[in-house]
C-alpha cells in the first residue's frame, strides 16, 4: 500500500459524517433504507432517504478481524458457516449482545438487487423478518448470453414498482428531476473514480488495487452526492501531485498483475506487503471497477437499469473472460490472481476452468487461491504464502 | 396386477433412468434434459422432444472436482459428474433452471465441458408477487419456446402445447391421488415407493407412466378396502427440502418407525402441483402455474408464506413432526432454516434437520438422529 | 432380576448390568475388531464375576453407533435417548446433557423423567469430538490423557479457528513449526473445541442443571472451558462414559417389568 494519503483525513471525516447522518436520520424519523452495494441508490438519495449498506458493515467487521466472532452468533441460530461471511456478520450482530464494530443500523425498509448474488436477497429476507420491515427485491435475471428487451422491460417496470413501493411506505413524493440531478452527481463521481483507477496503468503507478480498496468507501456510500465528487476530485489531484513527486504505490514496481474480485479483508495489509515485497503491483480488479459506471443523466431510470443489473457477476462465462482479459491488456498485466472466495459463490464457481482458459488465451501465468473474504477460519496462511511465493517465482 | 409388480416397473425405471430416453433417441426423437427444478417439461414435449430429468444421483465423484470447489452442493456436482463421464451425451439439449448462485455458474461450466449442443438457462423471476413477474415470465417462456423450436425443428403451436399440458396435468393429478391414498393409508406402499413413483415420472413417457399409475391407484384402493386394521403404528412425518437423496434416507425413516405423509420437495409435491389451467392461453397458463407453486427457498418468500405453509402442512397431514432434508451447502435452504425452525418450534411442532449429500449413502449418524427424533416424538420406545 | 445395557461407541464399548435397579457390574473396553465379537466379549467379562450367563439376563438393550450389530440385544435404542435416561436416574434435576463421544458430540434436553425433549448433534465433520482431540494429540505427540491437564497450564492460549479437522491439523502443525509452546497450542485446541460445542448447544434452549457425559467429560481442560462459556458448573458423573449403557440397562429393566406386568 502507498504511503499515507492526505485525503485519508477527508475520508475519515466523510465516513464519520455518513454514520452520523444515519443516527441523525433515525432520530428525525427519516427512513433508514438498507440497500445492496450494487443498487440504484440514486433513487434513495433523490427521495432524501438515508441509504445504509449492510455489506459495508460486513466488510468493516471483516477488516477488523471480528467476522468469526460475529459469525458464531449467527451460527448459534442455525445460520451455518458456509453462508456468505458478510451475511453472517450482519445476522450475527443482530443476534449478538456484543458489537465489536458498533451496532448494525436497523432498517425501516430493505431494498435489494440480486445482480450481485443470491445470498443478499436471502440475507435481506431474513433481516426483513427479523426486524419486521418491508422488503423489496429488484430482480435482475442473469444475462447468460445477451441481454434482451424482455429483461430490460422487466427491470424498468420494476423500478416503477419500486418507486410506488417507496412512495407508499415512506409517504414521500418521487421527483424525476431530482433523480436526474442525483444521477448526474453519481456520474461525475464514478468518472472521477475511474480516473483514479486508471492511474494504475502507468508504470510505475501511484495507485493500485489495495489503495483502491481503502479509497472505495465513499464511492459506495456517497455515490449520488456532492461529497463523493469532492472526494474523488481531491484524490485525483493528490495522485497527480504524487506522480510529479515520483511517489509510487510500491517502491520498486517490476510487475503488474490483475486480481479478480474482493480482497481478503482481514489480511488486506498482509497481501499488500507480500505483493510489494515481490515488486508486484496489483493493478486492477473487476471488484473496484464495479463502481466505475458511466450514467446518462438524461435518461435517469433507463440508465440505472442499463448499468446496475449488467455487472460482470451477473454475466455468462464469455463476457467475464473477455472483461478479465480487457483489464489485463489495458493495465499491461504480467499475470493474474483468481480468488476462490467461499463467501462469494457467483464469482468463484467456475474459476478453475477460467484460469485454464485465461492462461491458454493470454499465455500469462495465473493462480487460484482458496480462502474467504471475511472469515480467517477459512484461511490457511502457511499454505497461501507458499502458493504465492511459488507464483512470484513464475513472474520473474 | 399386484402392487408389487406395478412398483417393480417404476423401480426398474429409476434404477436405469435413461433407457427410455436413449431408445427415443435411437428412434430419431430429440431428447432434452433438465436439472431440478421447475423447467416446464410441457414445452419440451410440445416441441416433439422427449423431456428427461437429471437428478445427479451419482456416487464416486471424481471428474467434477476439477471444475468445482469442495463447497459446491452435491446435486450440481453429481449432475456435472454424469455429464463429464459422458452418461448424458445422448442429450440434444439441457435446460438448467436458475435458482441459486451455484446454478448460475453451472451453465457456463456445462457449456465448456459438455458435448451437448444446446445448453440453456431457464431464468425464472425471483419475486412472484408483483405484476412485472408474470409479464417477464411469459417473455422468458416465449424465449425458451423459440429456442426449443430451433433445436427440434418443430413449431410449438397453441394446440400442441395445450395437448401436452393436458397430459402433464393428468400425470400430476394421478400422482397427487396416489399420494393422498398413501397418506390416508400409510403402509400400503412404503414412503420410498411413493417417491420412486414420482421420480419415475421424471424419466418416463407420461402416457406410459399414467397407465401404470392408474393401475397402481386401483390396486392401492382395493388393498385399502380389504385391510381391516386401520391403525398404523408409524409416526407420521412431513419432509421439507430439495431432494430426497440418497434414496436410502427413505428406508431409514421407515426403519426408524416413521412414514412420510407430506412434503415440499422439488422431487415431491413441488413437481406435482399445481396444474396448468387448460382453458387459458397455454404460455400464460404455464406462467401462472410457475408463479403459484408452493413456496421454495430459491424464490422470494418475504411474506412468510413458507413458514405458514409448513405449519399448515403439518397440521393438515396430522403429522407428528417435520424433518428438514437439507443438502449440504444449499444456501437458500440454509438462509431459511432458522426462521422455519423457530416458526415450527413456537407452534410446538417437533422438527429435525438432517444434512444430506446426493450420492453419499454413509448414513450412520443420520440413522441415529432419525431414530432419536422418532423415539422422542413417538412416545416412549418401550411402551 | 438381571438386565443389561450395552453401548458400542466408535472408540469405547461399555456395558452395565443391573440387578433390581442397582448396578451389579460395569465395564469399559476399547472397541476393536468386529462388533459381534466385542459385544460377546464385553458381556462375558461383565457377567463372569456375577456367576451368571447371557441367558440369565431378562432383557438387553443396545445403544451407541454399533447398536444394530449387537446380536443378542432385544431392542436397539439411540444413545441420545439412553444418555437422557441414564443421566436423569443419577441426577434428577439435570435438564441439559452434553455428551462428548468419539465421533459425535450432542446436546440433549430432558424432562424430569429423563425423556428427550430436544437434541442437537454435530455435523459430519469430526471437529469438536473425541476423535478430533485424538488427531490433535497425535499431531502434537502428546498422550490423549495428558491433553486436558496440559491445557490448564497455559496462560496465553494460541488462537485456533477450527472449522474442520484438516484445517485445524495444518494450523496446529504450522504453529509447532513456528516454535510455539505446546501448552499454549493444547489450550488453544481446547478453547476451539469448547467454542464449537458451545455453538452447537446454543441451538438448544439451555436449561440448568447441566451434566457432561461421554469420554469428553473426563477431559478436565474441556470441562473447564465449557464451564467458562456456560457460566455454570457442570455435573461430571463419576463414570461419565457409562451413562449411555446405564440408560440402556434402565430401559431393559422397564421392558422386563412391562412384560412381567403386562
Amino acid at each position: 500500500m502507498s504511503e499515507p494519503f492526505k485525503t485519508a483525513a477527508l475520508m475519515k471525516e466523510l465516513m464519520a459524517k455518513y454514520y452520523d447522518l444515519g443516527e441523525e436520520s433515525r432520530r428525525k424519523g427519516i427512513p433508514v433504507v438498507w440497500v445492496t452495494a450494487v443498487f440504484p441508490v440514486e433513487i434513495i438519495y433523490a427521495m432524501d432517504l438515508y441509504p445504509y449498506y449492510p455489506e459495508n458493515f460486513g466488510a468493516l467487521a471483516s477488516a477488523r478481524k471480528v467476522a468469526d466472532k460475529l459469525s458464531m452468533a449467527a451460527e448459534a441460530k442455525g445460520y451455518f458457516n458456509d453462508l456468505c461471511g458478510y451475511a453472517r456478520c450482519g445476522i450475527g450482530d443482530a443476534y449478538s449482545l456484543e458489537h465489536p464494530v458498533g451496532k448494525i443500523l436497523s432498517p425501516d425498509l430493505l431494498l435489494c438487487c440480486n445482480t450481485q448474488c443470491g445470498s443478499l436477497p436471502k440475507w435481506f429476507e431474513a433481516a426483513g423478518r427479523f426486524y419486521n420491515k418491508p422488503y423489496f427485491l429488484w430482480d435482475s435475471p442473469m444475462i447468460e448470453d445477451e441481454t434482451s428487451d424482455i429483461k430490460q422491460n422487466y427491470l424498468i417496470k420494476q423500478l416503477y414498482e419500486l418507486i410506488d413501493f417507496l412512495e407508499i411506505t415512506t409517504k414521500r413524493r418521487f421527483d424525476i428531476n431530482k433523480l436526474q440531478e442525483v444521477v448526474a452527481l453519481s456520474s461525475q463521481a464514478t468518472a472521477l473514480w475511474n480516473d483514479c483507477l486508471e492511474m494504475a496503468a502507468l508504470k510505475p503507478a501511484p495507485f493500485g488495487f489495495f489503495d483502491a480498496c481503502i479509497h472505495m468507501a465513499p464511492i459506495v456510500v456517497w455515490r449520488g452526492r456532492q461529497e463523493a465528487v469532492d472526494y474523488y476530485r481531491q484524490l485525483k489531484a493528490e495522485l497527480e501531485a504524487r506522480l510529479e513527486k515520483k511517489i509510487y504505490a510500491i517502491p520498486n514496481e517490476r510487475h503488474k498483475v490483475y486480481f479478480d474480485h474482493i480482497p481478503v479483508w482481514p489480511r488486506l495489509r498482509w497481501f499488500a506487503d507480500m505483493f510489494a515485497a515481490n515488486d508486484t503491483l496489483v493493478a486492477a480488479s473487476q471488484y473496484t471497477h464495479a463502481w466505475a459506471m458511466n450514467f446518462d443523466p438524461a435518461r435517469p431510470l433507463e440508465t440505472l437499469a442499463e448499468h446496475y443489473p449488467h455487472q460482470f457477476v451477473n454475466r455468462g462465462v464469455d463476457y467475464r473472460l473477455k472483461l478479465k482479459m480487457d483489464f489485463m491488456r489495458h493495465y499491461n498485466c504480467d499475470g493474474f490472481i483468481l480468488f476462490s472466495n467461499r463467501s462469494c459463490k457467483p464469482n468463484s464457481i467456475g474459476l478453475y476452468d477460467k484460469k485454464r482458459m485465461l492462461t491458454e488465451m493470454t499465455g500469462l501465468p495465473g493462480l487460484v487461491f482458496e480462502g474467504d473474504m471475511s472469515d480467517l477460519r477459512f484461511f490457511s496462511e502457511g499454505q497461501i504464502k507458499t502458493l504465492f511465493e511459488t507464483y512470484f517465482e513464475q513472474l520473474v | 396386477m399386484a402392487i408389487k409388480e406395478l412398483l417393480n416397473r417404476f423401480n426398474a425405471v429409476v434404477t436405469d433412468p435413461y433407457s427410455e430416453a436413449r431408445s427415443r433417441k435411437e428412434q430419431g426423437q430429440k431428447v432434452i434434459g433438465w436439472l431440478p427444478t421447475d423447467v416446464p417439461e410441457e414445452l419440451i414435449h410440445a416441441a416433439g422432444a422427449f423431456p428427461v430429468g437429471s437428478l445427479g444421483s451419482c456416487s464416486k465423484i471424481r471428474l467434477a472436482d476439477t471444475h468445482l470447489q469442495v463447497w459446491v452442493c452435491s446435486l450440481m456436482r453429481g449432475s456435472l459428474e454424469m455429464g463429464l463421464r459422458g452418461d448424458l451425451d445422448f442429450l440434444d439439449g439441457l435446460i438448467i433452471p436458475q435458482t441459486c448462485d451455484t446454478t448460475r455458474a453451472m451453465v457456463g461450466i456445462w457449456r465448456q465441458t459438455s458435448l451437448i449442443p444446446y445448453i440453456d438457462s431457464f431464468m425464472m423471476p425471483k419475486q412472484v408477487k408483483r405484476s412485472s413477474a408474470r409479464e417477464y415470465l411469459i417473455g422468458e417462456l416465449t424465449r425458451l419456446k423459440s429456442n426449443l423450436e430451433k433445436v427440434t425443428g418443430n413449431l410449438i403451436t397453441n394446440e400442441s402445447l395445450g395437448t401436452s399440458i393436458k397430459l402433464f396435468n393428468e400425470n400430476r393429478q394421478l400422482l397427487r391421488r396416489m399420494f393422498e391414498i398413501h397418506a390416508d393409508h400409510p403402509g400400503l406402499i412404503s414412503s420410498r415407493e411413493v417417491y420412486t413413483v414420482i421420480k419415475a415420472a421424471m424419466y418416463m413417457d407420461k402416457v406410459k407412466h399414467n397407465g401404470i399409475l392408474q393401475d397402481l391407484i386401483q390396486a392401492m384402493k382395493q388393498k385399502a378396502a380389504r385391510s381391516i386394521d386401520k391403525s398404523n403404528p408409524k409416526v407420521r412425518l412431513v419432509i421439507s427440502g430439495g431432494v430426497w437423496e440418497p434414496p436410502e434416507i427413505m428406508d431409514l425413516i421407515e426403519e426408524a418407525g416413521g412414514v412420510v405423509v407430506g412434503d415440499d420437495m422439488l422431487t415431491g409435491m413441488r413437481y406435482l402441483s399445481p396444474d396448468a389451467d387448460e382453458k387459458r392461453d397455454p404460455l400464460e397458463a404455464l406462467a401462472d402455474r410457475q408463479l403459484n407453486k408452493i413456496p421454495f427457498a430459491g424464490f422470494d418468500n418475504q411474506n412468510y408464506e413458507r413458514r405458514r405453509f409448513l405449519h399448515n402442512l403439518v397440521r393438515h397431514t396430522e403429522a407428528a413432526g417435520l424433518i428438514f432434508l437439507h443438502l449440504k451447502f444449499c444456501e437458500p435452504e440454509n438462509y431459511d432454516y432458522n426462521d422455519m425452525r423457530e416458526a415450527l418450534n413456537s407452534a410446538g411442532i417437533p422438527n429435525l434437520r438432517l444434512e444430506t449429500e446426493v450420492g453419499n449413502p454413509s448414513l450412520g449418524q443420520i440413522r441415529t438422529r432419525l431414530e432419536a427424533f422418532i423415539e422422542m416424538i413417538g412416545g416412549d420406545p418401550i411402551e | 432380576m438381571y438386565v443389561a445395557g450395552i453401548d458400542i461407541g466408535s472408540i469405547y464399548s461399555k456395558a452395565v448390568i443391573l440387578k433390581n435397579n442397582q448396578v451389579a457390574a460395569s465395564l469399559v473396553k476399547r472397541t476393536g475388531g468386529e462388533i459381534r465379537t466385542i459385544s460377546h466379549r464385553i458381556m462375558d467379562e461383565a457377567l463372569t464375576p456375577l456367576g451368571i450367563q447371557l441367558e440369565d439376563l431378562k432383557s438387553i438393550v443396545a445403544t451407541g453407533y454399533g447398536r444394530i450389530s449387537v446380536p443378542f440385544a432385544e431392542k436397539q435404542v439411540t444413545e441420545i435417548t439412553c444418555f437422557g435416561r441414564g443421566t436423569a436416574q443419577l441426577f434428577p434435576d439435570v435438564r441439559t446433557v452434553i455428551d462428548i463421544g468419539g465421533q459425535d458430540s450432542k446436546g440433549i434436553k430432558i424432562d424430569e423423567r429423563g425423556r428427550v425433549t430436544d437434541f442437537v448433534m454435530n455435523d459430519k465433520c469430526a471437529a469438536g469430538t473425541g476423535r478430533f482431540l485424538e488427531v490433535m494429540a497425535n499431531a502434537l505427540e502428546v498422550n490423549l490423557e495428558d491433553m486436558g491437564p496440559l491445557a490448564l497450564q497455559s496462560e496465553s492460549p494460541e488462537e485456533i479457528g477450527i472449522t474442520c479437522t484438516v484445517f485445524a491439523e495444518s494450523q496446529v502443525i504450522s504453529l509447532v513449526g513456528e516454535g510455539r509452546r505446546k501448552v499454549d497450542i493444547v489450550a488453544g485446541i481446547h478453547q476451539a473445541i469448547a467454542e464449537r460445542i458451545y455453538g452447537l448447544l446454543k441451538m438448544l434452549k439451555i436449561e440448568e442443571r447441566i451434566a457432561i457425559t461421554g469420554g469428553g467429560a473426563k477431559n478436565i481442560g474441556l470441562v473447564h472451558e465449557l464451564e467458562k462459556r456456560l457460566g455454570t458448573e457442570l455435573i461430571v458423573p463419576e463414570e461419565p462414559q457409562l451413562i449411555g449403557a446405564h440408560g440402556a440397562a434402565l430401559m431393559a429393566m422397564e421392558m422386563a417389568m412391562h412384560r412381567k406386568g403386562g
